[in-house]
């Protein structure tokens, strides 16, 4: 039976609408609700009711798998952007009912080109918050939990209240966190402790999405060495020989700011900020006779905007919650376990299965061995660390068996320690020692073997 | 110095600069990041009509609301049912009953305010013999899960609506169809001219045949009189076209994969220090004198096709141009190459170096185009049009992806119903 207070607390008022009007919208919907199941579901029911050719061996169908899916499966979706939107309404769409959603941004005008949840009047609101309402008025009887802040600020109690998990993030450093937090979630004696994960990502017309089932498919750190490295810019060309706008902008945002304003933070979604950078770059810029700085590249280098389409987030949410939706019902079998999808020129698309690295510092049980020369400086290791494709860090920190070796913070601890960039591998560390690394975007400690070459 | 804030140090109480991006740039920011101010003007004029207002049409309208299409219809004679309800997230429970277009159609207009929305509550396949210039009236159509026969009447009437020659109105037609986990779709153009395709590079840097000015330059520094300083930030761009003349008069005529080694060889003997970073830049992009610039083979290929060899006052601006550029290739001016590109790469250089070969480059590209332009004024008046009937803008970025156009030749649907499929996987 519909809870009345429930349906009525879904509803969101149009501003037009009087008291009588939304009490009628409440009745005309908790009539729709005590319809029979299968005058709504009918659709959906066909994949759960008959077993297709590629039916898996254990699909139950029919009420087994509908009543998990409507009453029993939780699930948590991170990210209500432009993915996020998407995947909420499939899912809720899909008949999951109780769906849990975390964003810690606030809407802009800019995401309204894709973002359909939210409504001019909605910006600078919570984007969890609003999305949850939209779809709990949209959508009748789904429940949607909002909630406004970072996936750090939970614990493995919170996320083991899930049964999946569907990613629609911007972040390398998020995605990194809530697959080494899942991974280390699993109870290999217990089955309900592996939470299938769901990746997707869009940039542009291109886009992915995998699947991750932690300790049994590959994880996500086990193939961090395919991301792109990020554009950057020697500070040398920075600083003396500017050639293109970005280099103007750099200069500006890297050097300049921090000149003029010491300790208060560059803030990039505010508009008087990239103002000023604007004008540092554009003054610059035309001492040196370059060409191309704008307000919009100035934004978009430093903010490090990707371009962002409604279309290509559709096609990979979609992909997402048809896998979230085939590992809940067993209705067909699942990714393996990445796609990716390239609509730049025609339409391409490819699957294959990304294979567990046995070195992987979250999933792998062998340490990485890290060969280095014994006269190197460990200002030098330093830099070949935020070099390696297969660790993505920028700032890392290191202890070997004696404790801290170079720590970039706290201040007390760089003071105490940045001596050691000055001298070699061989004077602190023997072969095969482990030298253990930490940098902020990692979500664990590296620990690595060292082994000298000549 | 002393630190400020940020507000002192701005002007935050004047009104908006031109500069700063208006309420419409910021909203779609995002997709002109990827699509630009023309790509935008493209979708602005798109009229597009949706037919099968299911949960599919829907959410491909969807798609193209938000970006910011000029006008949508939703065509349908259904009535809502429950299962459309909860499929369907263009449709709530208080839609029960009343139109799936009228419903639809109100619930996509909240998207974006700036596009139109209409709907028509008729049945298609009626309508399409009571009133068939009402779908002649859109750029697009949409036909989603729509019965084979209609679809098949659809794409007739759309196909003979084209006028082959000039193409107007030109009308895509795309069909989809899904069930469960599958879903095809089909796409029908009489043909599809793509200027501005968005390329990853745009560089055309011809370092295998520098053009003269280039060379003069390169060849005209003197090497031995710079510091240290000057001597590691030479462009790689010059090295190497220096290098060629060295290898050249050295009686190599021409560097390839083969000789390689032996140019790099050449090219390193000006190198006064080991850790000069522009010659090591310089080896690396060694292999690009090696590579022939030449007219690419699609270009070629355009120029080959009949639209482009029997042009006429109501060809499409695509031919017509694509016509000049055909000339272009034969003036003396062009080498027997395309108008070249004025985009430089960044590389390891001096500010002045960068600066001033980049201006090389730009000069020569404006030179180029302005032969071009006479190139188009003879195409335009030998077809007897107006030498100005193509505006600047159009003539300009055409010349700026002249190295990239795309051209697709579509066919109907009828062709590919009535086409025995296994005759033609045969002859391939």
């Amino acid at each position: 039976m519909p809870d009345r207070s429930i349906i009525s607390a879904s509803l969101l008022p149009d501003p037009s609408e009087t008291a009588e009007e939304i009490a009628q919208r409440a009745e005309t919907r908790i009539a729709y609700i005590k319809l029979a199941p299968e005058d709504k579901y009918g659709d959906v029911d066909r994949v759960l009711d008959t077993e297709g050719p590629f039916t898996d061996e254990a699909f139950q169908g029919g009420k087994e798998a509908k009543q998990f899916l409507r009453n029993v499966c939780k699930v948590l979706v991170i990210g209500a952007g432009g993915l996020g939107c998407e995947i909420l309404q499939n899912l809720a769409l899909m008949g999951f009912n109780d769906i849990h959603v975390i964003d810690m941004d606030t809407i802009d005008i800019s995401n309204l080109n894709r973002q359909f949840l939210f409504r001019e009047s909605d910006v600078g609101k919570s984007k969890a918050v609003v999305a949850a309402a939209f779809i709990m008025n949209r959508v009748p009887g789904v429940k949607v939990t909002p909630y406004h802040g970072k996936i750090q600020d939970h614990d493995e109690t919170y996320y083991s209240q899930f049964q999946l998990i569907v990613c629609g993030l911007d972040s390398i450093e998020a995605r990194r966190w809530i697959n080494a937090t899942l991974v280390q979630m699993v109870d290999p004696d217990d089955a309900d402790t592996v939470k299938p994960l769901i990746d997707g990502g869009t940039e542009g017309f291109k886009g992915q999405a995998r699947v991750i089932i932690p300790t049994v498919t590959s994880c996500y750190e086990c193939s961090i060495d395919m991301l792109t490295p990020p554009t950057t810019f020697p500070i040398c060309t920075i600083a003396n020989t500017p050639r293109l706008p970005e280099h103007c902008i750099e200069w500006a945002s890297v050097l300049e700011w921090p000149k003029h304003f010491k300790d208060k933070k560059l803030d990039s979604d505010d508009p008087d900020h990239i103002e000023w950078l604007y004008q540092k770059a554009l003054g610059r810029a035309q001492e040196f006779k370059i060409e191309g700085v704008t307000w919009s590249l100035t934004q978009g280098v430093v903010k490090n905007i990707i371009p962002a389409i409604a279309s290509t987030n559709a096609i990979i949410a979609a992909s997402c919650c048809n896998e979230a939706f085939k590992i809940a019902t067993t209705s067909n079998p699942y990714l393996d376990n990445y796609m990716m999808y390239v609509g730049n020129d025609s339409l391409y698309t490819f699957t294959f299965e990304h294979e567990k690295r046995p070195e992987c510092p979250v999933c792998g049980g062998e340490t990485i061995e890290f060969e280095v020369k014994r006269d190197t400086k460990v200002e030098r290791v330093v830099e070949m660390l935020t070099e390696r494709q297969d660790m993505q860090i920028k700032k890392p920190s290191l202890s070997g068996p004696n404790g801290p070796l170079f720590f970039q913070a706290p201040k007390q601890l760089y003071e105490a320690t940045k001596a050691n960039l000055e001298k070699t591998v061989g004077e602190i560390l023997q072969d095969g020692d482990q030298l253990n690394v930490t940098d902020r975007a990692l979500p664990f400690t590296l620990t690595l073997r060292i082994k000298f070459v000549a | 110095m002393e630190s400020v804030t940020v507000t002192e140090a701005t002007t935050g109480i004047e009104p908006i600069p031109s500069y700063r991006p208006d309420e419409k740039t910021r909203r779609y920011d995002r997709q002109l990041r990827l699509w630009a101010s023309a790509g935008q003007k493209s979708l602005e004029q798109a009229k597009i009509l949706l037919i099968g207002a299911d949960a599919t049409g829907c959410q491909a309208l969807k798609n193209l609301v938000l970006p910011g299409i000029s006008h949508f219809t939703v065509i349908s004679d259904a009535i809502v049912q429950p299962r459309d309800i909860a499929t369907n997230f263009f449709l709530v429970p208080d839609s029960m009953g009343l139109s799936t277009a009228e419903e639809t159609t109100r619930h996509l207009k909240e998207l974006n305010p700036s596009v139109e929305g209409c709907s028509r509550q008729a049945d298609p396949l009626q309508l399409l013999k009571d009133e068939p210039e009402f779908f002649t009236s859109f750029t697009m159509i949409l036909s989603v899960n729509s019965a084979p026969e209609f679809e098949l009447a659809l794409s007739d009437l759309i196909w003979s609506a084209s006028d082959n020659e000039s193409m107007t109105p030109d009308i895509s037609l795309i069909t989809v169809r899904n069930s469960g986990f599958v879903g095809k779709m089909r796409v029908q153009y009489r043909q599809h001219c793509i200027v501005d395709t968005h390329p990853d590079s745009t560089h055309t840097l011809r370092l295998d045949q520098p053009f003269q000015e280039l060379k003069d330059f390169a060849l005209g520094l003197d090497m031995e009189s710079m510091d240290s300083m000057e001597h590691s930030h030479i462009p790689y761009v010059i090295l190497l076209v220096r290098a060629l003349e060295r290898f050249k008069a050295g009686g190599n005529a021409e560097v390839t994969y083969d000789n390689m080694d032996a140019f790099k060889e050449t090219l390193l003997t000006e190198r006064r220090a080991l850790d000069e970073e522009n010659f090591e830049e310089a080896e690396s992009q060694a292999f690009r004198v090696a590579s022939k610039t030449e007219i690419p083979e699609n270009i070629v290929s355009l120029f080959a096709s009949s639209q482009c060899e029997n042009i006429s006052s109501s060809s499409r601006n695509f031919w017509l141009l694509v016509h000049a550029l055909k000339q272009y290739t034969s003036l003396p001016q062009s080498e027997d190459l395309l108008p070249i590109s004025a985009s430089l790469p960044d590389m390891k250089a001096s500010t002045t170096d960068y600066v001033h070969l980049q201006n090389l480059y730009k000069n020569k590209a404006n030179s180029d185009l302005t032969a071009f332009k006479d190139c188009v004024k003879t195409t335009l008046g030998s077809v007897g049009l107006d030498e100005d009937a193509i505006d600047d803008e159009e003539v300009v970025n055409f010349v700026k992806n002249c190295h990239s156009l795309q051209y697709i030749d579509g066919r109907s649907l009828r062709e590919e119903y009535e086409t025995d499929l296994r005759k033609d996987l045969i002859s391939e």
